[in-house]
């Protein structure tokens, strides 16, 4: 339980991050899909939403398969 | 919503659902084998309604963050090989850049079919021959059986790290070389060229990391992620910029990719290497039947072959998708079974270690006490042919040990002869007597001298018994079975009744047998009454100035703990004799009769003397030998001295 407690923290710190940009992603949905669509400069705006969320989702989902005990053998 | 964004469909919860489905097993698979979950992702989203331009687009954007990161955790395992990565994902984006330009021409000299049979046919030929040779090579390793070996060098790729380029050449950890940069070129180049023609780069990459540069598997497809980021941002980058992402189906996917990315990476440290050949080598020989299949669809529309009915070719396109499908679900479920098995083993191992410490740190060292000395040696003997081994073992042993000597006789009356005639009595004690004084002159004839006892009684191994404990007897020598000894194989009754009553050692001496003279073997199992037996053995092969073999048996059955505990008593037994100044080694037998394994291991070493433990049993279990006892004492053609604790 203890190992577990020790998971928790990132789990529900990096989770509530992905949430927090997810929901922003769609919350502006209309006006990302708007502007990255007409191209040019704008592929910033992809590259930067997949780095941003890259970083958040991906310590999420290391932290869950931490949490559920699943961990590399070395 | 303006005019420019209709081709970015409306998102529906069934959509969504199937999108991170396939996010999770494509990142499974690329998480394990550095590449190959994208190729299904692209028809997928097209299947749900996604423009193909914009299926392609918003595919290489979620597969440069998913790269990212599953190149950062494995290279927290050690696997990646950044300096190479980045070397060739340079040129893996020029042959991106290149194999986009081919794809381009063919769709504008021959149309839409014309491009579709040539990324079939580049899958099908370079998955016949790369895959092939990968699965043989799987094969071939899960058929020698050396899993854990080192990964053979191919001769291709010794011959590439022999190439001295000057001002060319760079160090690769992974590879533990350094080579030419001209080498990597082509590798990158055709990597990128087949990424951007079938979307999995890594299906020429990772071979031929492994076959043409040397890295070992696990190295190569970890490194292949960061080929894939290099060129899944440059994508994202030129598709982006042609207005073509849609980051919502990109995020989406990335969603469920993470958590399979994570779970293949973690998958990788539980499993043998040529797993990823494995996995690799089944997804590319079934990607290339679902690939096969349509190639007459594009040769028909191209009017090379006969028409082929619209319905015909839905069919054999829906065909062609589920077996694409297939082909990652097959790779995925080989991915989770290894985990499942490794990390299934990787318990039993820590388990083991776990006991191991324990007991380790439970068992002080070991020291052979000075007390089981022979001081007072007893033999029993009956006059019978079946104690003549006793007596001349048992007279050896006190006179090499300098040890008071006695040895004693009995007259046995019968419960229901209790008014025997007196005369008939008188003369078994004569005949008694006359089996002493042999004995007696026995022993002078050695140069020794001994005590002789007369006992007359009811029951052999009381008066046995009760003459030890009145002189303070040590050690009690006696055949293996008396006169009135029951059937040949057993052991005697009075000479088992005596071992279980008596509260010195019992050293029991088949008919033949002679003293011990080559080397002493000690049987251990662990317990407080091998621990004695290891004193008294040591005891021993110091009078005798004689070496030790000190083994363990193992029955088939037991698990790795109790092994692990067998080893680990051995070894402390062996390190405590030796501390002795005797020399010593071990052995760890097994079988599913101990007894037996015992004897023969003995037979066959030469081994003429054998020491081992009793349980010291309380109440009626003193007449229960035990078999692991009585098989050694029963069959054994040396003396076996058996040691109370």
């Amino acid at each position: 339980m203890s190992d577990k407690s020790k998971h928790l923290n990132p789990l529900l710190g990096f989770g509530g991050l992905t949430a927090v940009l997810y929901f922003l992603l769609f919350y502006f949905e209309d006006e990302i899909v708007e502007i990255t669509s007409k191209g040019g400069w704008s592929f910033l705006i992809p590259v930067a939403v997949a780095f941003a969320i890259s970083y958040g989702h991906g310590n999420f989902t290391a932290a869950f398969w931490d949490w559920l005990g699943i961990k590399a053998k070395r | 919503m303006d005019a420019t964004s209709v081709s970015f469909i409306h998102l529906d919860l069934v959509g969504v659902l199937l999108l991170l489905i396939f996010g999770f097993v494509g990142g499974l698979v690329s998480g394990f084998i550095g590449s190959g979950g994208a190729f299904v992702l692209t028809p997928a989203m097209m299947s749900i309604g996604v423009p193909g331009i914009v299926a392609v687009a918003s595919n290489i954007c979620h597969k440069f963050p998913k790269a990212l990161v599953g190149a950062l955790k494995r290279a927290k395992y050690g696997q990646v090989d950044f300096k190479l990565g980045a070397v060739l994902g340079i040129s893996a984006e020029a042959g991106m850049l290149y194999g986009a330009h081919i794809q381009e021409s063919i769709k504008t000299a021959f149309g839409h079919a014309g491009s579709n049979l040539y990324v079939s046919t580049a899958f099908v030929l370079v998955l016949a021959v790369v895959g092939s040779f990968v699965l043989y090579d799987a094969w071939s390793i899960h058929r020698s059986g050396e899993y854990q070996a080192e990964e053979k060098v191919t001769r291709l790729a010794r011959w590439v790290q022999s190439l001295n380029i000057r001002g060319t050449m760079i160090y690769f950890p992974s590879i533990k070389a350094r080579i030419s940069f001209l080498v990597t070129i082509p590798i990158g180049f055709a990597t990128g060229m087949l990424a951007a023609t079938i979307a999995v780069g890594g299906f020429i990459g990772v071979p031929s990391m492994m076959y043409v540069l040397g890295a070992p598997s696990l190295m190569a497809s970890a490194t292949e992620l960061v080929i894939a980021f290099v060129m899944g941002l440059g994508g994202a980058i030129k598709y982006g910029w042609g207005g073509h992402v849609d980051i919502r189906l990109a995020m989406i996917l990335l969603a469920g990719s993470l958590f399979g990315i994570q779970l293949g990476a973690i998958g990788t440290t539980y499993v043998k290497p040529y797993m990823v050949k494995v996995v690799m080598g089944v997804i590319m020989i079934i990607v290339l039947f679902s690939r096969a299949i349509v190639i007459p669809v594009y040769l028909s529309e191209l009017n090379l072959i006969d028409q082929i009915a619209p319905d015909n070719v839905k069919h054999l396109q829906n065909l062609s998708f589920g077996i694409m499908a297939l082909a990652l679900v097959i790779g995925a479920g080989i991915i989770v079974r290894a985990l499942i098995v490794g990390m299934h083993v990787h318990q039993l191992e820590l388990a083991v270690a776990a006991a191991t410490a324990a007991l380790a740190s439970r068992r002080k060292p070991l020291r052979l006490s000075p007390i089981g000395r022979f001081d007072h040696v007893l033999v029993a003997t009956d006059g019978s042919e079946f104690s003549a081994g006793a007596l001349r073992v048992g007279t050896r042993f006190a006179r090499q040990n300098k040890a008071e000597l006695t040895t004693m006789s009995m007259v046995m009356i019968g419960l229901d002869t209790e008014d025997m005639a007196a005369d008939v009595i008188k003369h078994a004690e004569a005949e008694a007597r006359q089996v002493l004084a042999q004995a007696q002159a026995a022993a002078r004839a050695e140069g020794y001298d001994t005590r002789v006892e007369l006992r007359v009684g009811v029951n052999p191994h009381k008066e046995i018994v009760r003459l030890a404990d009145d002189q303070h007897a040590d050690l009690i020598v006696m055949g293996r079975r008396g006169r009135r000894g029951l059937a040949l194989m057993m052991v005697g009754d009075s000479t088992r009744k005596v071992i279980g009553y008596a509260d010195c050692s019992v050293l029991v001496v088949p008919r033949a047998a002679g003293i011990w003279q080559k080397r002493i073997l000690l049987a251990t199992d662990g317990s407080r009454h091998a621990e004695r037996a290891a004193e008294a053995a040591g005891q021993v092969a110091k009078i005798f100035g004689l070496p030790m073999t000190v083994v363990s048996v193992l029955r088939p059955k037991f698990d790795d703990v109790r092994r692990a505990e067998a080893n680990l008593e051995v070894d402390r037994v062996r390190e405590a004799v030796a501390q002795e100044g005797i020399e010593v080694d071990s052995a760890i037998l097994e079988g599913a009769e101990p007894g037996a394994v015992i004897v023969d291991f003995a037979k066959q070493r030469g081994l003429d003397l054998i020491v081992m433990g009793s349980h010291g049993r309380t109440g009626i279990g003193r007449l229960l030998l035990g078999s692991v006892a009585e098989q050694v004492i029963g069959q054994a053609g040396c003396p076996v001295l058996v040691v109370k604790a």
